[in-house]
């Protein structure tokens, strides 16, 4: 079985750096760590990765939901957001324009992390990807 | 022909063709002669006025005719205005009547006889323009004493000649006060000295202008109750000797009252926003720290690992208190069963669904604000990881119970209790060795409660502290 290879969309280096440490854990494979929604679309579109965790906030004029919008536009994808911006209406587009594979707040906790990627990872690809969750609006 | 009867013809010739009604009436008031003009006026045929009576013509009721009009014209209740009164009415042969003016001129006749000659002039065009006027005069005079704004005329030296009914009713004053008096008792005390000045500018170069741009003006009612008003000058045409203004006032009190609230509307908005944000940039910096923890963590072999991750899961209690807390309406008060429930779920998942032991949370509905929400919700973390770390060895089955309870005297207790092993003699709670323990002891000194410890039956730990006051969000 080959390994799900992962982009990691986020400008906090610590945090990505803990994406990627606990994606290797995992067993799997971290094919870019980008910082922002610009470089989010381009590495997207040069790697095709099976998933993508994907900031809300980032650095650049580009946000993560805007990011996963364009990539998800062209490339079949899933796209999980991790994000400690979760104000109601911040989730509903997100939900609304890109209809993610799943999404964890943060701060997470690993477990509910690894069983977010793996929820995703189980679902068939689709263009415009699956829920896994509703989105934790009032 | 005698240079006398030449002149007879000709003036005969002149007054059959003159523009002008002309009648020639003997001293009993009969018509002697009548010209063209007046037949065609009066509606009469040729020859046929010659020895009418005059009151015919011009009867003699056109004096109550004219009352009569007075009262038909003039509505009830508005201020006196002249009516419009011509001098006569005419009456044509059909009944129809025409405003006249009437020259009337004495003539001596031969034979001793006296006569008049009247021309007579139908001024029904200037009549109905005099008519019109006076309408617009009324409907200006009402649009002033009616106008929803406070309207004062004043002269160049600052003297109130009119008010209307709303200057009254504005400024608290009879019409009879505002009359004659100094335009500056309308003003604050403190405005009234400079006033002055500002209307003598004013008079020298007058026009129509907003008075104070960018300046708050206030009125002041006779009671002294100071108000924010906008005015408009206006020159009004006048000779030069006896210059006046309009001045046309606003009460900009309700607007002044929506304005205020638009501005706290979007202080308040601004504050919710800014308070979001902060939790969220504490949520993100928990993340950063809870991030450095497991990279660190990674490095130390599995002792050190398991301690970080500790740490890992009481950063996450606290980050869960902002995250419940953006959610609020008023952001700094908590829904403390609900964050109770997601601090377990928590829990549950930090060591592993699969724990034989089953978690249970009883809360009475409670709000919290971050001051105590923080304490309690680390002190749940290091009870329920610790039973769930050594009440259970050797995954056996049992229950962890966490209940939160108001008590009628409105302390609380927050309590975790398992039916697990036991704690171990050689632990003193009182004293404990284990960061744990040491933790839950401080932050209930924090709380300025107290731990009850009971062993039998398995452990139960109880903290009951005297929250503050709660504030319903």
């Amino acid at each position: 079985m080959t390994k799900s290879r992962i982009l990691i969309v986020e400008d906090e280096v610590i945090v990505a750096m803990h994406l990627r440490l606990i994606l290797e854990r995992l067993g799997y494979e971290c094919v870019g760590q980008v910082t922002s929604g610009e470089e989010a679309v381009k590495v997207a579109a040069s790697t095709s990765p099976d998933l993508i965790i994907m900031d809300i906030r980032l650095s650049g004029d580009m946000d993560g939901i805007e990011a996963a919008r364009r990539i998800l536009a062209n490339t079949s994808t899933r796209v999980v957001y991790a994000t400690a911006y979760a104000d109601a209406s911040t989730m509903r587009r997100a939900m609304d324009s890109t209809s993610p594979a799943g999404y964890v707040l943060k701060p997470f906790v690993e477990h509910a992390l690894r069983k977010t990627l793996e929820e995703a990872l189980a679902k068939g690809i689709s263009a415009s990807g699956q829920a896994a969750h509703q989105p934790p609006v009032a | 022909m005698d240079l006398g009867a030449v002149a007879a013809t000709t003036f005969e010739k002149l007054y059959e063709t003159a523009p002008a009604a002309m009648l020639l009436i003997d001293s009993n008031r009969r018509i002697m002669l009548a010209n063209n003009a007046a037949e065609n006026l009066f509606g009469y045929g040729h020859g046929e006025l010659a020895g009418t009576e005059v009151d015919a013509l011009l009867p003699e009721a056109a004096e109550e005719e004219r009352a009569g009009a007075v009262e038909g014209s003039a509505e009830p209740g508005t201020p006196e205005s002249p009516v419009p009164a011509p001098e006569l009415w005419g009456a044509r042969r059909d009944g129809t009547r025409f405003p006249v003016d009437v020259v009337f001129g004495p003539l001596d006749l031969r034979q001793g006889e006296s006569a008049v000659v009247a021309v007579v002039r139908d001024v029904t065009k200037r009549h109905e323009m005099e008519q019109a006027l006076r309408q617009n005069m009324v409907i200006f005079e009402r649009m002033f004493e009616f106008a929803p704004d406070a309207m004062i005329v004043v002269n160049s030296e600052g003297v109130i000649a009119r008010a209307n009914a709303q200057s009254e009713s504005m400024f608290g004053y009879t019409r009879d006060e505002l009359l004659g008096a100094p335009l500056e008792i309308l003003l604050p005390v403190q405005f009234r000295e400079r006033h002055h000045q500002y209307r003598e500018q004013y008079f020298s170069a007058p026009r129509l202008r907003p008075m104070g741009i960018g300046l708050q003006l206030m009125g002041r009612r006779k009671d002294g109750a100071e108000f924010p008003v906008d005015i408009m000058l206006s020159p009004l045409e006048s000779d030069q000797e006896s210059r006046v203004a309009l001045a046309v006032i606003r009460d900009m009190t309700v607007r002044a009252k929506l304005v205020e609230q638009e501005q706290m509307r979007r202080a308040l908005e601004q504050k919710e926003t800014l308070i979001k944000e902060i939790h969220h940039r504490v949520k993100n910096n928990l993340q950063v720290i809870s991030s450095l923890l497991s990279l660190q963590a990674d490095q130390l072999g599995a002792w050190v690992e398991e301690r970080l991750l500790d740490t890992q899961t009481r950063v996450r209690s606290i980050a869960l208190i902002h995250e419940k807390l953006s959610r609020t309406d008023d952001l700094a008060q908590l829904d403390f069963p609900a964050y109770l429930k997601d601090l377990i779920d928590d829990l549950k998942g930090s060591y592993g669904e699969t724990h034989a032991a089953q978690i249970r949370l009883e809360a009475d509905s409670r709000y919290f604000g971050l001051d105590t929400a923080i304490p309690c919700g680390l002190i749940v973390v290091e009870l329920v990881s610790n039973a769930l770390k050594y009440a259970f060895p050797e995954h056996r089955q049992g229950h962890v119970l966490v209940q939160f309870q108001v008590m009628e005297d409105g302390r609380c207790a927050l309590r975790v209790s398992d039916d697990g092993v036991g704690i171990p003699d050689r632990v003193d709670v009182d004293k404990p060795a284990t960061l744990g323990l040491q933790l839950v002891q401080a932050l209930t000194r924090q709380l300025s409660g107290h731990v009850v410890i009971r062993r039998s039956e398995g452990t139960t730990v109880e903290i009951i502290f005297s929250p503050p006051r709660e504030i319903v969000p």
